[in-house]
């Protein structure tokens, strides 16, 4: 067993009650690093294709990596599923401290199957590991069961990963918080748990975790924290404003998401800043385990309406979801809202999502005040945003709808709804409008789980102007590459944050220190290569193709009507030239399947013949 | 005789806990918190703080110890276990006001922050600087001086 891992797979099946522990092999370890790589092979060697994400059938995957628990700052954990809000792969990456204290009681990999009958929690306390009743806890918020939890075992430091409301409820998009509001929060994870009647899962590990060359891995850490220090992005700007201070730069680029993906700029942006929230809000930084660059801001609103509210937030995401879709500029109305989507347990991403959706079609008399009971449903007006909000963490009235997510709410509503919902593969985008940022286009077009900004990450890049934000010419090339470094970093547990200091030659020099085997750029390119072609594969598995790797119409056809990016479209022809350029660059056919060439050169053969009938003659 | 000894500024700590690993990597050459001369305590969300020995004058630590396993050092004030004669009864933890000294997990002996020579990594690598090796005269002096130098910060420029 290399260093750096505990050399367990701890798995627990909810049906049957039954605990077992499996040896992390050095075969499984080698080809796939940790967390998003392990967790990926495993998912789709465990999960027959086509199965209910919320039945029995699914299982969550949390998978730590090798950074986990050491002093090289990580995030936690990855948490791989089949996503019920898209119907394909998703995985989550969570911060905070309940990865570390996972792998400190022994398990790198903790694997969820099949379904309680009854509400229960996990309880792993070192070795020992009891599934217990939750009956208690059932219909308790987040805050309130993080709480009880550890009231309940007798140890405030005890790390809590739980769901709340929604995920009980089966919101489509529920979130799994884990600390305080660290959160696996994409693609509905939350509502995965809530099948199986997993209301937490709470670990006390008071194992060490080794690595492999201890004394060196400290000189690394001494150079590694003076360059973290030095670089503009670690040293000065997420450590002070956060990921908020990327909302200055997203409106004067024109590509902020403002009106439910109608506008670009948000007028009044400076009003939700991170400068405003800096001068009004914020009470401390926060880190996650480590991590010496604390982009996590505390804010509490000290006055007016929302006086009271406290978050772990908001986050540029966030700013864009709950202040620029919904045209929402007041600062403590977006903290309310988010704290809301946390205290319920829902992303509040595909939250701000749905309820602008649902503006949009109210404002265009899709749906009325009938649907919305009673309720003024109009951009700008901050409390309904809230109060809806509210009802699609708890399934009521409209709410109900909405929490299906953005794909299948327009469905169901209807009379040209499906025109305006903003989607790809059923997922809601970052915030980033992708007429403005050629390179996102294509990046949230081809993303494992749907319009994901992390699985690439290429908007950093154009935001900052390193490359040319409305050229289509090189995307695919400069994407390739950043969804291979970022798939590495997903199977380390890295931050996407730290992208500015582990560049390919950092990521060789500490890799081996850890892990005690070395694996030079072309071999960890490789692994990241594997990585994307296996989340692909588990997708070709779901019926995913070329069809899927689309924007929707209107950015296509409809420009942006204002700002430094008015009169950007996605241009077709260009698009599907990058597109094409892309799939022949990863060794995909034309349809968007990985060949089984390229499969087979990766050592994946077994799944290029298991792609075969979803190849076209 | 003041002793200098690792106090945290609250409203620096970010929470990360990189103090504990440092020290844990020092000390027994793994990654454990549990495992750490300086413990960190979360209380979510406003409140993160690091706690190590403040080497007290009078310890009462070396005072509650029924087997005379706890001496404060002479020279720089530390508290060195024996660990002969520590069975682990934990009397000194019920005495620390603090919660500064606790059991190692292995050994089943007491552990407390031994300064590390006067060169702690736990200190070295906090980024945000909430960690300092210092006394608490020079504390106070320091924050004299950037209290009176905020005032006048007109004339500073």
């Amino acid at each position: 067993m290399p260093a750096a891992y505990a050399g367990r797979i701890l798995r627990v099946n909810l049906s049957t009650g039954k605990v077992t522990k499996q040896p992390l092999t050095n075969e499984l370890i080698k080809k796939w690093l940790g967390g998003k790589g392990i967790g990926t092979w495993l998912l789709y060697n465990e999960l027959k294709p086509g199965i209910n994400p919320l039945s029995p059938e699914n299982k969550l995957i949390f998978a730590t990596g090798p950074a986990t628990g050491t002093i090289v700052p990580h995030k936690g954990y990855i948490l791989c599923t089949k996503s019920p809000l898209t119907g394909i792969y998703t995985s989550s990456s969570s911060g905070g401290y309940f990865g570390g204290e996972l792998k400190r009681a022994g398990c790198d990999v903790l694997i969820v199957e099949g379904r309680a009958e009854k509400p229960r929690y996990l309880w792993i306390d070192d070795e020992v590991v009891e599934i217990k009743g939750a009956e208690h806890l059932w219909g308790k918020n987040t805050f309130e069961t993080n709480a009880m939890v550890k009231e309940e075992l007798g140890d405030e430091e005890i790390k809590v990963a739980r769901i709340g409301v929604a995920g009980e409820k089966l919101v489509k998009f529920a979130s799994i918080l884990n600390d305080y509001s660290r959160m696996a929060g994409r693609c509905g994870p939350g509502a995965v748990m809530g099948s199986k009647n997993l209301k937490a899962i709470a670990v006390r590990g008071t194992g060490n975790v080794e690595v492999a060359k201890a004394d060196e891995l400290i000189d690394f850490m001494r150079e590694f924290l003076e360059t973290v220090k030095e670089t503009p992005s670690t040293g000065t700007s997420y450590p002070m404003w956060g990921t908020p201070g990327g909302v200055n730069g997203a409106n004067l680029q024109g590509v902020f998401p403002t009106r439910y993906w109608h506008k670009g700029t948000l007028k009044g942006f400076e009003n939700i800043n991170a400068e405003t929230m800096r001068k009004r809000i914020v009470v401390k930084d926060k880190a996650c385990n480590t991590c010496p660059v604390n982009c996590s801001k505390v804010v509490r609103v000290k006055s007016g309406p929302y006086m009271g509210a406290v978050l772990e937030g908001p986050d540029y995401e966030t700013l864009y979801s709950l202040g620029g879709l919904p045209e929402n500029t007041d600062l403590n109305a977006i903290v309310r809202a988010q704290e809301i989507c946390d205290t319920l347990g829902f992303d509040a991403m595909t939250g701000g999502n749905v309820v602008a959706f649902a503006m949009d079609c109210y404002e265009r008399g899709i749906i009325t005040s009938k649907d919305t009971d009673g309720l003024e449903l109009t951009f700008g007006n901050k409390d309904a945003l809230i109060q809806m909000l509210e009802k699609v963490g708890k399934r009521e009235g409209l709410g109900d709808i909405l929490a299906e997510g953005v794909r299948e709410a327009a469905k169901r509503i209807g009379k040209g709804a499906e025109y305006l919902a903003v989607h790809i593969k059923g997922l809601e985008p970052a915030g980033y409008d992708g007429r403005g940022l050629k390179g996102v286009a294509l990046a949230f077009a081809v993303a494992d789980r749907g319009a994901d900004h992390l699985t690439g990450s290429i908007y950093t890049y154009e935001m900052r102007g390193d490359i040319d934000r409305l050229a289509y010419n090189g995307k695919a090339a400069f994407l390739k590459d950043c969804e291979e470094r970022f798939a590495v970093f997903d199977a380390m547990v890295f931050c996407r944050f730290l992208r500015d200091v582990y560049p390919w030659n950092i990521l060789t020099k500490v890799i081996p220190l850890l892990v005690g085997f070395e694996l030079n750029e072309n071999e960890l390119k490789a692994l990241g290569e594997r990585i994307v072609n296996v989340a692909r594969a588990f997708n070709v598995r779901e019926g995913i193709s070329k069809k899927d790797d689309y924007w929707p119409e209107r950015f296509f056809k409809e420009p942006l009507p204002d700002g430094p990016s008015k009169g950007q479209v996605i241009d077709k022809e260009e698009f599907n030239k990058m597109l094409s350029e892309y799939y022949k660059l990863r060794g995909w056919d034309e349809n968007g399947i990985p060949s089984k060439e390229k499969l087979a050169s990766l050592g994946l053969g077994d799944i290029g013949a298991q792609l075969e009938p979803y190849r076209k003659e | 005789m003041v002793h200098k000894f690792i106090m945290c500024n609250q409203e620096k700590c970010t929470g990360c806990g990189t103090c504990e690993l440092a020290c844990s990597v020092t000390k027994e050459k793994t990654f454990n918190p549990k495992m750490s001369r300086i413990r960190l305590v979360r209380i979510d969300p406003f409140i993160d703080m690091a706690i190590a020995c403040r080497l007290c004058e009078d310890p009462p630590c070396v005072a509650s110890c029924p087997r005379d396993a706890l001496r404060q050092s002479e020279e720089n004030g530390v508290i060195i276990v024996n660990d002969e004669k520590c069975d682990g009864c934990g009397w000194c933890i019920e005495a620390c006001d603090f919660g500064a000294i606790s059991i190692h997990p292995d050994k089943k002996t007491v552990v407390a922050c031994d300064l590390c020579d006067g060169e702690p990594l736990c200190v070295e690598m906090c980024t945000r600087k909430a960690l300092e090796l210092s006394t608490l005269n020079t504390l106070s002096n320091k924050t004299r001086n950037s209290v009176v130098k905020k005032l006048f910060r007109f004339l500073l420029g």
